[in-house]
C-alpha cells in the first residue's frame, strides 16, 4: 500500500491562531484534538467522582458524603464517563484518523463537525454544574428510571437537556462519519479494503443514528411527564414505568456496542502492527462486527430480567444474548491468530492491546454469566454487574483508547512518546485495574448491592482492596497526562511510518501530520 | 450471474457471517459478485429470520413446560 502525494506545500495552513483558531476551526485534526482533550478532562472529572465513591466505600457506615450525594455521584460519574469521556474519545479518534485512513482531505461536513464538538462543553457544564443547584445533581442512576427521575429537582431537567444536546452532537458526528466514509475514500479503496477502524466506525455511526433518537424520545417523554401533565411513565396517572425501561434499553444496549466497536477497530490495527502480520480474517472481522451490531438491537431485555417479563420473553432475550458470544468469540480468535507466530514486540500500545484481549474476554464471560436469566435474577443490581461492565468498559473501551493514543501520538505530535513512562503507566493501570474491579465479582456473588453508600461489615475487606486499587488506578492516570504533554512538547522525532509494522495511508504522510493532507486523493494500491 | 442467484449468494454469505467465517475462495467471489444493497437486504432479512427462529424455539420450550 502506498500513497503518491506531494506534501511540500501542505504546511501553510491559513488558519487563525490562538483561541479563535479552536472556536472557528473546520479542520478535522483540530477538532479531533479538541474531542480528545475534552474526553481526557471529562475522564479526570468522572474519575474524581469515582474516587469519592470508593473513599466512601472504604469502610462501612457513612463517612464522607451523605446518601443523596452518593447517588448523585454514581449517576453523574456514569453519564460523564459514557457521554463525556468514552464516546467523545472515539469521535476524536474518528476525526483524526478516518480522513487520514481513507485518504480524504477532511470530514465531509466540516462546519457541522465544528458544531458537533462545540455542543459538548455546554452539555458537560449542565451535567457537572447540576451539583450546584438546589437539591443537588440527578440521583436516579444514569438510566434515569422513573419514578425517581420524575420526582427529582431541576437537576434532572439539566441532565435531560445535557443528554439531548450530546445526542444531537452524536447524530451530527455520525452523519459526518458515514458521509465521509461512503463518499470520500481514495480511488481504489473499496469497502472490503477499508481499514478495520473505519469499518467499525461506519457500523457504529449507523448504530448511533438508529438509537440516539430513541433516547431523545424517552427523555422527552420524561420531560413532559415532569412538566406538561402527561403520564407516559407515571403509574398514578395510568402510565407504565416499565415502558421507560424498554425504551431506554432499546437505546442502551446498542450504546454498549457503540462504546466497544471502535475499540475493536483500534485493537485490530495495533495487534497486526506489533505482531508484524496482517490481521487474521479481515473479512470475518467485518462480518462479526456487522453481526454484533444487528444482534445488539434484539437483546435489550437482558437488562430487565427482574421486572416481571413473561418466561417466553426472558428466554428469548437469554438465547439472543448468549449468541452474541459467537461473533465476539470470532474476533478474539482472530486477534490471537494474528499474534500467533508473529514477530511480536511489546511497546506500550501492544501491551494495552494484549491486556484488552485478555481482560475484555473476562468481561465478556461475566456478561455471559449474567445473560443466564436465573443467574441474573440472583446477581441483578449487585457488584457483580459493576465488575462486569467495568471489565468491558474500562479494560475494554478505555484500554483501547489509551493503546490507540500511544499508537497514534507520534503521528499527531511528530514525537515519539516516552516508552519507559508509557510502560510504567500501562503496568500500574493494568495491575490497579484488576485490584479495583476483580474483588467486586466476589462482593457481588456475596450479595452486596450496587449504588449504596453503606454496607454490611462482612463486605469490608474486599471493599478496602477495591478502594486502594481505585486510588492507585486514578493516580496512575496522571502519568498518562504527563506522557502526553511531554510528547507534545518534544522528544525523539517520529518518522512518517512511526512503527515498523504499521500499514495504512496515515503512515504515508509526514509526522506530525501536516495541517492539510490529501488535498489530492492518494493512489491506493 | 443473474441477480436472483446473486441474492441467493448474499443470503449464503450473510449466513456464514453470523458464524463469522467464510472460505477465502468463496469470499473472493462474494466481493466481485455481490452489491452492498444485496448484502444489506440479506442481512436484515436474515436478522428477522433469526428472531423468528428464536421465538419459535422459545415457543416450543415453553410449551413443554
Amino acid at each position: 500500500m502506498e500513497a503518491t502525494h506531494d506534501h511540500a506545500h501542505d504546511d501553510h495552513g491559513h488558519h487563525p491562531t490562538g483561541l479563535v483558531r479552536y472556536f472557528f476551526t473546520t479542520n478535522h485534526k483540530d477538532i479531533g484534538s479538541m474531542y480528545l482533550w475534552f474526553s481526557l478532562i471529562m475522564f479526570f472529572v468522572g474519575g474524581f467522582m469515582a474516587l469519592v465513591i470508593r473513599a466512601e466505600l472504604f469502610q462501612p457506615g457513612i463517612q464522607i458524603v451523605n446518601p443523596d450525594v452518593f447517588n448523585q455521584l454514581t449517576t453523574i460519574h456514569a453519564l460523564v464517563m459514557i457521554f463525556g469521556a468514552v464516546m467523545p474519545a472515539f469521535v476524536g479518534f474518528a476525526n483524526w484518523q478516518i480522513p487520514l485512513m481513507v485518504g480524504a482531505s477532511d470530514m465531509a461536513f466540516a462546519r457541522m463537525n465544528n458544531w458537533s464538538f462545540w455542543l459538548m462543553p455546554p452539555a458537560a457544564l449542565l451535567l457537572v454544574g447540576s451539583f450546584l443547584v438546589p437539591g443537588g445533581a440527578a440521583g436516579s442512576g444514569w438510566t434515569l428510571y422513573p419514578p425517581l427521575s420524575i420526582q427529582g429537582g431541576i437537576s434532572v431537567d439539566m441532565t435531560i437537556l445535557a443528554v439531548h444536546i450530546m445526542g444531537a452532537s452524536s447524530i451530527m458526528g455520525s452523519i459526518n462519519i458515514v458521509t465521509t466514509i461512503l463518499n470520500m475514500r481514495a480511488p481504489g479503496m473499496t469497502l472490503m479494503r477499508m481499514p478495520m477502524f473505519v469499518w467499525t466506525w461506519l457500523i457504529t455511526a449507523y448504530l448511533l443514528i438508529a438509537v440516539m433518537p430513541v433516547l431523545a424520545g424517552a427523555v422527552t417523554m420524561l420531560l413532559t411527564d415532569r412538566h406538561f401533565g402527561t403520564h407516559f411513565f407515571n403509574a398514578a396517572g395510568g402510565g407504565d414505568p416499565t415502558m421507560f425501561m424498554h425504551i431506554f434499553w432499546f437505546f442502551g444496549h446498542p450504546e454498549v456496542y457503540i462504546m466497544i466497536l471502535p475499540a475493536f477497530g483500534i485493537i485490530s490495527h495495533i495487534i497486526p502492527t506489533f505482531a508484524r502480520k496482517p490481521l487474521f480474517g479481515y473479512a470475518s472481522m467485518v462480518y462479526a462486527t456487522s453481526s454484533i451490531a444487528l444482534l445488539s438491537f434484539i437483546v435489550w431485555g437482558h437488562h430487565m430480567f427482574t421486572v416481571g417479563m413473561p418466561a417466553a420473553g426472558n428466554l428469548f432475550f437469554m438465547y439472543a444474548t448468549m449468541l452474541i458470544a459467537v461473533p465476539t468469540g470470532v474476533k478474539v480468535f482472530n486477534w490471537i491468530a494474528t499474534m500467533w507466530k508473529g514477530s511480536m514486540t511489546f511497546e506500550t500500545p501492544m501491551l494495552f492491546a494484549v491486556a484488552f484481549v485478555s481482560l475484555f474476554t473476562i468481561g465478556g464471560f461475566s456478561g455471559l454469566v449474567l445473560a443466564i436469566t436465573p443467574v441474573d435474577i440472583t446477581l441483578h443490581n449487585t457488584y457483580y454487574v459493576v465488575a462486569h461492565f467495568h471489565y468491558v468498559l474500562f479494560s475494554g473501551a478505555i484500554f483501547s483508547i489509551m493503546g490507540g493514543a500511544y499508537y497514534w501520538l507520534p503521528k499527531w505530535t511528530g514525537h515519539m512518546y516516552d516508552e519507559k513512562l508509557g510502560k510504567v503507566h500501562f503496568w500500574l493501570t493494568a495491575i490497579s485495574f484488576n485490584i479495583t474491579f476483580f474483588p467486586q465479582h466476589f462482593l457481588g456473588l456475596a450479595g452486596m448491592p450496587r449504588r449504596i453508600p453503606d454496607y454490611a461489615p462482612q463486605f469490608t475487606e474486599f471493599n478496602q482492596i477495591s478502594s486502594v486499587g481505585a486510588f492507585l488506578l486514578g493516580l496512575s492516570q496522571l502519568i498518562f497526562l504527563y506522557v502526553i504533554i511531554k510528547c507534545i512538547r518534544g522528544g525523539v522525532k517520529a518518522e512518517a511510518k512511526s512503527w515498523e509494522g504499521a500499514e495504512g495511508l496515515e503512515w504515508t504522510v509526514p509526522s506530525p501530520a501536516p495541517y492539510h493532507t490529501f488535498e489530492t486523493p492518494p493512489a491506493f494500491h | 450471474m443473474s441477480s436472483k442467484l446473486s441474492l441467493g449468494r448474499a443470503f449464503v454469505a450473510v449466513f456464514w457471517s453470523f458464524l463469522g467465517i467464510r472460505k477465502d475462495s468463496e469470499y473472493q467471489t462474494d466481493i466481485t459478485k455481490l452489491t452492498i444493497g444485496q448484502v444489506v437486504f440479506a442481512g436484515i432479512a436474515c436478522t428477522l429470520l433469526f428472531i423468528a427462529s428464536l421465538v419459535t424455539l422459545v415457543y416450543f420450550v415453553t410449551q413443554k413446560a
